[in-house]
């Protein structure tokens, strides 16, 4: 036998042994993690400016702090939001772009930060090839939210299955309840603050009934499934919850196939439809849904719901119209403010009324006070001379402070060349009040080109913040963000 | 000379028997109506496809539709797709088309009352894979389709039809 087939058949051999034997092999992981990617800039207004992405993922402690950070808060305040990988050809805001989460963590008046793409089955393709693959188009981006139930950080997306992540904001991999949910969850459930349930939904563009309605229970066993009528496959974003109804705005924002195939955003405004408002029976699946039918409108957000005196408050932002084509003219069109909404459970009329005239979105509350009686709301404010001045959307100049009980208002304006994201309400470990706790926000800073996190007072929410906790880099506009308390 | 090959061809041997051969390929379709079913080759289909010859099997079938519809049909069996079959299967694999796979299945199935979402996928995969230089057809993904037979429900496809759902 010659040496080079002695070789051959030796190999071969080994071969045949790894692959017919287990025989324990550390294997190296098939994509490495690296600290930089490759960069990449666009022309595109939702990709440049405060919007552009950012291609490392950092680890820093000891951040600088101005003023104090309440030692009491320990946790993490976790945000996600749209940073693609690869350049893409093109690009529709606000559905696509690789989920980043970026991550302050809290620990006895300290800060630190964390930034983590979210690994899901799609990048992991488009790793694999180096560059964007148009057929990934409609891929689970795991983009918008990030929720924390029963100890379980679920990143959402609201057309495909959560991710599950890690507190270090490493990818566990799609998250289906026991494989009690398929397909989709929205990217916006609700955590009922008495019993600890998750409400959510899913919605299908193909198949009927177009709705779904899930609860889990507080250990995150799915307790109901059921399927709510809808005529038409819309896209509904978000749900709010009250102590007996769950509540859904189906509004005529339609799916179509077509403007999907001609690589549009896949939805049509048809006003002419008008929106149903949903009312499903928390306790009892064997009820029928309440519909009550009103002029068209479009709702991304609500800000929370309650019941008092048998009658249903609603508080949303409420756009008359919506443009959903990724220009800044589309954005700065959309216009929209934020509405109560009140439904008398007897007689089942609606009326409205509107909280104030700026535009906003991106309500957030204290989530303790979800589905219940609750004072305060927050939400950035949209200013569209100063969008149509930028020619780059998701400048917010200022954060407003909403009182809806005694419908005033308070604004904490930012510094010259600063601009904030969706707020989030810390509460107090060890206090009840709406007031006991904190509103913090990333903030850029295009005069530095950093980020900063403020802390701000809710009892004195025009004022200075608490504190800031300076980062060295640029956090990106992102979406939603929650915060998430330690365990201890 | 170069025995390099040969580890490669060696490496291949190894995994080749490990990916089991495709032990079936329909060549019936069953249209369901109700309890009713009515059988028809994928011969025929294709004889049509090919040369718009409508055959004695066909006939009953073709006698149901319009001109209009037959024509559409055609243009439809016809049709060359050149999709390879990697970029197939990750389009495949994302919700969006996972949620239109599965209203096709409730349509297209293995065994009625079965939804085809698994044998749709693995058959529209396969025909792009195994495709020649002008891509490939329906009647190729039928031929990959994993059961000898593909179960239609011709109720709900009417229904989907009037409404346009694809």
């Amino acid at each position: 036998m010659k040496r080079r087939e002695f070789l051959t058949q030796s190999a071969l051999t080994a071969l045949g042994a790894i692959a017919f034997h287990q025989f324990p092999v550390r294997s190296q992981p098939v994509l490495k993690q690296y600290h930089t990617y490759k960069s990449w800039e666009s022309d595109n207004a939702f990709l440049k400016g405060i919007n552009a992405p950012v291609f490392q993922e950092l680890d820093i402690d000891n951040l600088k702090v101005s003023g104090t950070i309440p030692p009491e808060i320990k946790g993490m305040y976790v945000r996600n939001g749209p940073n693609p990988m690869f350049q893409p050809s093109a690009y529709n805001y606000p559905l696509e772009g690789d989920g980043m989460l970026h991550g302050i963590y809290f620990d006895q008046g300290k800060a630190s930060y964390k930034n983590r793409w979210i690994q899901t089955s799609g990048l992991a393709y488009e790793r694999f090839e180096g560059k964007e693959l148009s057929e990934l188009k409609f891929k689970n981006y795991a983009n918008t939210n990030i929720v924390n139930h029963n100890g379980k950080l679920l990143a959402l997306y609201e057309i495909g299955l959560p991710y599950e992540m890690t507190q270090d904001l490493e990818t566990v991999g799609e998250y289906n309840f026991q494989g009690k949910l398929e397909q989709s969850m929205t990217a916006h459930p609700k955590i009922d603050p008495v019993t600890k349930e998750l409400h959510f939904y899913r919605y299908s563009f193909f198949n009927k009934p177009y709705l779904h309605y899930y609860v889990a229970d507080q250990q995150g066993k799915i307790i109901r499934d059921s399927a709510i009528d809808v005529e038409r496959p819309v896209l509904i974003h978000d749900m709010a919850i009250t102590e007996n109804y769950a509540i859904f705005f189906d509004c005529p924002l339609i799916f179509n196939l077509e403007e999907a195939k001609k690589n549009n955003t896949p939805f049509v405004w048809q006003p002419e439809l008008g929106t149903n408002i949903i009312l499903v029976n928390r306790h009892d699946a064997n009820q029928k849904p309440i519909y009550l039918k009103t002029e068209a409108f479009w709702v991304w957000h609500f800000m929370n719901a309650y019941e008092a005196n048998n009658q249903l408050m609603i508080d949303f932002v409420q756009y008359p119209d919506i443009r959903l084509e990724s220009n800044i003219e589309a954005i700065i069109a959309n216009q929209s403010n934020l509405q109560r909404m009140t439904i008398d459970l007897n007689n089942h009329q609606i009326s409205q009324q509107s909280f104030d005239d700026r535009y906003v979105d991106f309500p957030v509350i204290d989530n303790r006070r979800t589905g219940q009686p609750y004072r305060f709301g927050y939400t950035p404010y949209i200013d569209t001379n100063l969008l149509s001045q930028k020619r780059i959307p998701n400048y917010f100049p200022s954060l407003i402070q909403y009182d809806v009980v005694n419908q005033t208002h308070k604004v904490h304006q930012l510094k010259s060349g600063c601009y904030c994201g969706e707020p989030t309400f810390i509460p107090n470990p060890n206090k009840q009040s709406e007031l006991d706790g904190y509103v913090v926000t990333f903030v850029y800073n295009e005069n530095t080109k950093t980020s900063e996190l403020l802390i701000l007072d809710p009892a004195n929410f025009d004022q200075e913040p608490i504190g800031i906790v300076h980062l060295p880099v640029r956090v990106p506009s992102g979406f939603h963000g929650n915060w998430i308390a330690s365990a201890t | 000379m170069n025995k390099f090959p040969h580890f490669f061809l060696g490496l291949w041997g190894l995994i080749l028997p490990l990916i089991p051969q495709a032990a079936f390929s329909a060549d019936k379709i069953y249209f369901i109506y109700g309890p009713l079913n009515f059988p028809l080759s994928v011969d025929a289909l294709e004889i049509y496809a090919k040369e718009g010859r409508i055959n004695k099997e066909f006939a009953l079938y073709a006698s149901q539709f319009d001109e209009q519809t037959l024509i559409e049909l055609r243009e439809t069996l016809q049709k060359r797709h050149t999709i390879t079959g990697i970029k197939f299967s990750r389009l495949l694999r994302t919700p969006l088309m996972e949620d239109l796979l599965k209203s096709m299945g409730e349509i297209f199935s293995t065994h009625p009352n079965s939804n085809g979402f698994y044998a749709i996928r693995g058959a529209l995969v396969s025909a792009a894979i195994h495709q020649d230089e002008e891509g490939w057809t329906a009647i190729d993904v039928m031929r990959h389709f994993p059961t000898d037979s593909i179960s239609i429900d011709t109720k709900l496809a009417t229904e989907m039809l009037k409404t346009n759902k694809f």
